[in-house]
């Protein structure tokens, strides 16, 4: 905590304590002390205050927090976070034109003429005898007081202030506009406060997705998702964290709500709901649910020929997932048409050297790989390989994605050895772009043991002849 | 023999780097980790260690079950190496259900003209011929060869082999026949 007096100096010496928890500090010349608290006391708990000594020959009373509560700071970063208490000397005079003593003052002396009780004869307390009593904690003249708060609220600016001096004077009509303004006001920013801290958690949530970790980037989302409840981005991309994290049931529902909201607002034919019907249509052919899959990529289909052109990389995708979904089913010949048609569209949206080409050609050499066509399979692999090279350099994960296609169709020609470096050539590559433990790497890893155990086995039977 | 046992060895190594990857960031339950555990238990099984593999098969199994369903394709080719393993042990009674159960997945997942389905239907047959079967077997083995001519063509390596298999199961229903 921190202690100052009306004139926002540090006040040093005085000793301070929590009720009930028994803790208590006094403090140094920076006015800054550290109340030590009970071991059950949890950080953000709400606690009350109180002057236990004041320093020699001085007699303080205690302004702010008016009602002696504040909340226990995070324990993180500690050395930074400090309670505000404000002190005066009681028969100050001086407090009389100080703004914060005057609204202090102003709330507790409403809080103690509001109603307690529903009978409105047990209220009929004489107020002008509670303002006496308050007035005595602090040394000063009721009649002073009264006049200051009347002034301070004359001229007061702040909703806040107008509404608590308003108050005072019973002046009800006033009092409920200004703290209405008030609290509209604080809302706001505390709104802008959550939106600070929901985008933090946003971007957390990105990078960690893009570090591998799958489940602290989805715990970073969920955070998100706890301030902004109805955000179909972060529903969305919660929901891609949680299926790479292994837990497509929990992803599913995710991406039907946000698929939900877009439809509601958006309307069904827009763009985001045709990306949603895909997302989702990703995952359910993932979990081996083909049929479901198609029915929703081809509502997908239907709308992004509505509204996009027919040059549209939206486009592009859709036909790019139903091709690799008939490719999932063994269709390889009705996966072919699909492939080729998003490779027109993307190499005349963005011209015939551009990356989503060569992932598309991509696509297209594991068709031909599939179907033992393995020459073709390794000129459109080969052609992606110069492509992604150009275009994002020689380290990019895509390249040794690439890599990893080209090494895996000439193992399964039984050329190992062209088959080794590019296969350590992306183990590389991704080491470096990724870390040294990223689930990529983990695959890579997977497909040099496979080469050697193929290796191996080969190794094994020339021995028998 | 010399050169395949350290092939071996280094493809152990990698994939037990792989696996403590992928269990140390996605969690233990993640089906990449269950993707690791195969590959290592092929390759243990593929050294003659089915005792070591097991164990790791099973635990691909039930995180596969788990994290993507009990009828996910995925689950079908966990359900096929076990099988496949306990029918080297000659444990014909345990394989058959496991291997009946990843045919009916795949035909389920990927209907009837799909190369993992003519995949399961060969095990099957192998499991007959094993059985002593012939004659389940080669039509088990006929009905494999014509969904992958079909789906792969005549002359692709898989389609090949199937064929082999099948004209290998003729020469022994051959012999056998003349045999009596």
């Amino acid at each position: 905590m921190h202690v100052k007096d009306v004139q926002r100096r540090p006040v040093a010496d005085i000793q301070i304590g929590v009720e009930g928890d028994g803790g208590s500090t006094t403090t140094g010349d920076d006015g800054k002390g550290r109340i030590p608290l009970a071991k059950q006391t949890k950080e953000k708990t709400w606690v009350s205050l109180q002057i236990l000594k004041s320093p020699p020959l001085k007699d303080l009373a205690m302004v702010s927090p008016w009602d002696y509560r504040t909340m226990i700071p995070p324990f993180e970063n500690e050395s930074e976070n400090f309670v505000e208490i404000v002190v005066v000397l009681r028969g100050d005079r001086t407090a009389l034109e100080s703004a914060s003593f005057l609204k202090a003052f102003a709330e507790k002396i409403n809080e103690a003429n509001a109603p307690k009780t529903a009978d409105k004869q047990a209220q009929l307390e004489d107020p002008k005898a509670k303002l006496e009593a308050l007035a005595e904690q602090y040394g000063l003249n009721a009649d002073d007081i009264d006049r200051a708060i009347r002034a301070w609220g004359a001229k007061a600016t702040d909703p806040y202030d107008a509404g608590l001096a308003a108050l005072y004077e019973r002046k009800y009509s006033k009092a409920s506009n200004q703290l209405m303004h008030s609290l509209q006001q604080r809302e706001e920013r505390l709104a802008s406060d959550q939106k600070s801290v929901a985008d933090a958690a946003f971007f957390l949530g990105q990078s960690l997705y893009e570090e591998g970790k799958y489940q602290d980037s989805a715990a970073a989302y969920q955070r998100c998702l706890q301030l902004r409840p109805d955000d179909w981005t972060i529903l969305n991309n919660l929901a891609l964290s949680l299926a790479e994290a292994g837990d497509p049931a929990s992803a599913e529902p995710l991406y039907r709500r946000s698929l939900a909201l877009r439809e509601k607002v958006l309307g069904p034919d827009h763009p985001l709901v045709a990306i949603s019907l895909d997302n989702l249509a990703v995952l359910l052919a993932a979990r081996g649910e083909y049929a479901a899959a198609e029915t929703l990529f081809r509502r997908a289909l239907a709308i992004v020929e509505k509204v996009s052109g027919p040059n549209d990389p939206h486009l592009a995708m859709v036909l790019n997932n139903i091709g690799g979904l008939l490719e999932a089913k063994g269709n390889y010949s009705d996966a072919e048409p699909y492939f080729q048609r998003a490779l027109t569209i993307d190499e005349r949206a963005f011209g015939p050297d551009h990356p989503r080409v060569a992932m598309v050609l991509n696509n297209l050499g594991r068709l031909m790989q599939d179907e033992g066509n393995y020459a073709k399979a390794e000129s459109l692999y080969r052609r992606a390989l110069e492509i992604e090279e150009e275009a994002l350099g020689q380290d990019h994960p895509d390249v040794a994605k690439t890599l990893n296609s080209l090494a895996t169709l000439l193992q399964a020609e039984g050329k190992y050895d062209e088959a080794e470096p590019l296969y350590r050539h992306a183990l590389a590559i991704d080491e470096k772009a990724l870390g040294t433990s990223h689930p990529q790497v983990a695959s890579d890893l997977n497909n040099l043991g496979a080469l050697a155990r193929d290796r191996g086995d080969l190794n094994a039977s020339e021995s028998f002849f | 023999m010399a050169q395949s046992k350290g092939d071996a060895e280094r493809a152990q190594s990698l994939y037990q780097q792989a696996l403590e990857i992928d269990q140390k960031i996605l969690g233990p339950d993640h089906p990449n980790v269950a993707r690791d555990l195969n590959n290592l238990a092929e390759l243990l099984y593929s050294r003659g260690n089915d005792r070591a593999a097991e164990p790791l098969f099973r635990r691909a199994l039930a995180i596969d079950e788990k994290s993507l369903g009990t009828e996910h394709p995925n689950v079908a080719s966990d359900l096929n190496n076990l099988a496949l393993l306990l029918e080297s042990r000659h444990d014909l009674s345990g394989a058959e259900p496991m291997l009946r159960r990843a045919f009916a997945i795949w035909q389920k997942a990927l209907g009837s003209d799909h190369p993992d389905v003519a995949t399961a239907t060969s095990n099957l047959a192998g499991l007959e011929e094993a059985k002593g079967d012939y004659a389940q077997a080669e039509s088990l083995y006929r009905s494999a060869l014509s969904i992958d001519e079909r789906a792969l063509g005549p002359d692709h390596p898989k389609t090949k082999t199937i064929r082999r298999n099948l004209e290998l199961l003729i020469a022994k229903e051959a012999a056998k026949k003349s045999e009596k």
